[in-house]
C-alpha cells in the first residue's frame, strides 16, 4: 500500500503526505480470502488492524452461533484498543470478501506517539471514532437481549440489596412489562446475579 | 476592580448633576475609552451614579433650562432609560452603544439591539446574573441544565475578576491578564513542558466557563481521584492542572440526563462522583446498559467529530461531571498534543471496555436462555493440524473425568 491508497480511504483524506508515508512504512499489509477469519477474539498480543480494500463482518461468537454486529469496510479499525491494552477485542471478524488490510504493530504505534504527535493524533480520533461506532452498532442487540433476559425472571429484592444493586435498578417503561417483572438488572453485577440465580436453580 | 478609591468618579453634591457630569472623568463616558473589565466596571458605575444622582433628586423632574445642552457624542453620560420623574434626556440624546463581548464575558445583546431591560444604566453590568435579560432564572446555583442554545451566556475568570482557581496552583508565573476583550488565539507549544503544554499560554486562552458552573482545580480530591482513574495512573500535576484549566465541574441531580442521544455533541464528559448509566432505547423503552463511576470518560462524540451523540447518560445519583468542550479540546491538541493523546487514549479504553462489558453480559444471559454449552471463558481452539488438535481434545476430555 502507498501513501495515495491510504489518503483515498474514507476520512483519511486530510492526512498530509509526508505522514501518510511515514504511517505505510511502519505496518504490515495482509491479505484475506472471502470468508477467512481476518481476528480472533480475545487475542491478547495483537495489533490493530485497519481495514483498506473489502468488507468484513463483525461477528459475536456464541457457542457455534455467530451474531453479526456490525459490517467493517475500507476505512475502518478491528481491535483499535490493542494498542493501549492487552485484553483484546472479544469480538471476531470474517471477511465477507477478499480483503485488504492494514497491521500496525504496537511498538510502532507507540513509537509514533511522541515522534509525530499530529499523526499519533489522527490515528487516535479515527480509532476512537471506530469503537464508538461498533459500541453504537452493538448497543441495540444488548439492549434486546438484557430485555428479554430480564423478562424471564425475577430477581428477589434480597438478591438485588445483596449485590449492591439497590441502586442500579430502572424500571421497565414498556407495555408488555409484567407486575412481577417490573425491573431489569443494571449494572457490571449483571453477570454475577446471572450465575447466582443459575446456582439456585 | 478598583485599582484604588482615587478612581472611583466624584460624588457630586446634591442637586447639581450637571456639574457632576462634566466633572465625570473621559472613561466613564465611552465604554471604549479604557479597555478591559475595569474600563467597563468604571463606566457602569459611572453610569449608575449618573441613574441615582438624577434619580434621587427631586431637582430633576423638570429640564433645567439653565444647564448647557450635552455635547453630542457624550450621550453615554446622559442616561438612555426614561426615568418617570425625568423630563430629560431620551428624546435628546443618542441612545447607548450597545457593548458586546466577542467571546468572553457575560455582556449578551441579543441580534435585535438591546432589550428594555438594556436601556437601563445598569445594562451589562450584571456580570454573574444566572438568567439572561428579561428571562426568569433557571439555574439557582445548580448545574442543570445545560443551556446548549445560541444563547448560551459565559464567563470568563478574566471578566469577573478572578482569575481561575483551576490555575492556582500552576507552578509558573501567571501573567496578570486583565483585559476583557476575548479570550486570546490559541497558543503554541510551549518549550518548558515535558508534555508540550505551554500552562503560561494556556492563561491567555482560558475557557469560557458558563454562569451555571464552576471551574476545577487539580488539587480537589475529586479531580485527583477522577485523573487517576481515567489516565489509569498519576498524571503530572503541571498536566493535571492544564487538563483542569479546560474543565469546568457541573452538577447534575439524580434522574437526570447528562445528554442525550441525538443531542449535539459539545462536550465530553468526566464523571467525577457520583453514579450513572448509559442509556439506549430498547424494545420497551429505555434500557440501561452499563454502569459509569469515577472516571469514565463519556460523551467521547465530541472529541471525534461526530456532530450527534449516540447514546443517552442518565445520573443515577447526584452526580458531579467534569465537562471538557469540544474547542477546548481543540485547544489542547494544539497546545499539548500528548496530554490530547492521553484523553483519547482513556476514550479509547473506555469504548473499548465498554464493547467487551457488553459482550460478557450477552454471553452471561446466552447462558441463562439455556445455551448450556456456551463457555463464556473458554481457552481459545488449539492451532495446528487436524490430528493435533483431536488429541488435544482427547486430552481434555481425560482431564475432565
Amino acid at each position: 500500500m502507498n501513501a495515495a491508497q491510504l489518503q483515498s480511504l474514507p476520512r483519511w483524506a486530510a492526512l498530509p503526505d509526508r505522514e501518510a508515508l511515514a504511517l505505510v512504512s511502519m505496518g504490515i499489509e495482509r491479505h484475506f480470502r472471502a470468508g477467512a477469519a481476518v481476528g480472533a477474539p480475545n487475542l491478547g498480543d495483537s495489533a490493530p488492524l485497519l481495514i483498506v480494500a473489502g468488507e468484513c463482518k463483525l461477528l459475536l461468537d456464541i457457542g457455534d452461533l455467530s451474531l453479526p454486529v456490525a459490517s467493517l469496510t475500507a476505512g475502518d479499525w478491528w481491535n483499535a484498543d490493542s494498542a493501549f491494552d492487552n485484553a483484546g477485542c472479544p469480538l471476531s471478524l470474517r471477511a465477507l470478501t477478499d480483503t485488504r488490510a492494514f497491521l500496525i504493530p504496537k511498538e510502532a504505534w507507540a513509537s509514533l506517539a511522541t515522534r509525530q504527535a499530529a499523526l499519533s493524533l489522527h490515528l487516535l480520533r479515527q480509532a476512537l471514532a471506530a469503537q464508538l461506532r461498533i459500541a453504537t452498532a452493538l448497543a441495540p442487540h444488548a439492549a434486546r437481549w438484557q430485555h428479554t433476559a430480564a423478562a424471564k425472571r425475577k430477581p428477589t429484592t434480597k438478591d438485588l440489596l445483596e449485590l449492591g444493586m439497590n441502586k442500579l435498578i430502572a424500571p421497565t417503561t414498556g407495555r408488555d412489562a409484567q407486575v412481577q417483572r417490573d425491573v431489569e438488572l443494571v449494572g457490571h453485577q449483571g453477570p454475577a446475579i446471572a450465575a447466582a440465580f443459575k446456582i439456585q436453580r | 476592580m478598583h485599582d484604588s478609591p482615587n478612581d472611583r468618579p466624584p460624588i457630586p453634591p446634591a442637586g447639581a448633576s450637571e456639574p457632576a457630569e462634566q466633572a465625570l472623568p473621559p472613561t466613564s463616558r465611552s465604554g471604549t475609552a479604557r479597555g478591559g473589565s475595569f474600563g467597563f466596571a468604571q463606566d457602569s458605575i459611572g453610569h449608575a451614579h449618573q441613574w441615582l444622582v438624577r434619580g434621587q433628586n427631586p431637582h430633576q423632574a423638570e429640564p433645567d433650562a439653565t444647564a448647557p445642552p450635552a455635547p453630542r457624542g457624550s450621550a453615554s453620560v446622559t442616561p438612555s432609560s426614561p426615568m418617570p420623574r425625568m423630563g430629560a434626556g431620551p428624546a435628546t440624546a443618542a441612545p447607548l452603544p450597545p457593548r458586546r463581548r466577542e467571546s468572553s464575558g457575560s455582556f449578551h445583546v441579543p441580534p435585535g439591539g438591546p432589550r428594555p431591560e438594556e436601556s437601563s444604566p445598569f445594562a451589562g453590568v450584571a456580570l454573574e446574573r444566572n438568567s439572561r435579560p428579561g428571562q426568569p432564572n433557571t439555574n439557582p446555583g445548580v448545574g442543570y441544565p445545560r443551556p446548549v442554545t445560541p444563547n448560551t451566556e459565559y464567563r470568563t475568570p478574566v471578566s469577573v475578576g478572578i482569575v481561575s482557581s483551576a490555575l492556582a496552583g500552576l507552578p509558573i508565573q501567571r501573567p496578570r491578564v486583565l483585559s476583557a476583550h476575548g479570550s486570546g488565539t490559541t497558543p503554541n507549544r510551549g518549550p518548558t513542558s515535558t508534555s508540550g503544554a505551554d500552562a503560561a499560554a494556556a492563561v491567555l486562552a482560558l475557557p469560557d466557563i458558563p454562569v451555571y458552573a464552576s471551574p476545577i482545580h487539580p488539587h480537589d480530591v475529586d479531580v485527583q481521584l477522577a485523573f487517576e482513574a481515567l489516565f489509569q495512573g498519576a498524571l503530572a500535576p503541571r498536566d493535571a492542572a492544564h487538563v483542569a484549566a479546560r474543565m469546568w465541574r457541573q452538577t447534575v441531580p439524580a434522574g437526570r440526563a447528562v445528554y442525550s442521544a441525538t443531542e449535539p455533541a459539545d462536550f465530553a464528559d468526566v464523571v467525577a462522583t457520583g453514579l450513572a448509566r448509559i442509556e439506549v432505547m430498547g424494545p420497551a423503552g429505555m434500557v440501561a446498559l452499563l454502569p459509569l463511576r469515577s472516571g469514565d470518560l463519556v460523551g467521547l462524540a465530541a472529541l471525534v467529530g461526530d456532530t450527534v451523540h449516540a447514546e443517552t447518560v442518565v445520573a443515577a445519583s447526584d452526580l458531579v461531571v467534569f465537562c471538557l468542550q469540544r474547542d477546548e479540546f481543540h485547544k489542547l491538541c494544539a497546545e499539548a498534543p500528548l496530554l490530547a493523546q492521553r484523553v483519547l487514549a482513556a476514550g479509547l479504553s473506555h469504548a473499548a471496555r465498554r464493547i467487551r462489558a457488553q459482550t460478557e453480559r450477552m454471553l452471561a444471559y446466552a447462558h441463562l436462555d439455556g445455551h448450556e454449552t456456551v463457555t463464556t471463558n473458554a481457552a481459545p481452539e488449539p492451532q495446528g493440524s487436524r490430528l493435533g488438535r483431536l488429541f488435544s481434545r482427547l486430552a481434555g476430555s481425560k482431564d475432565n473425568r
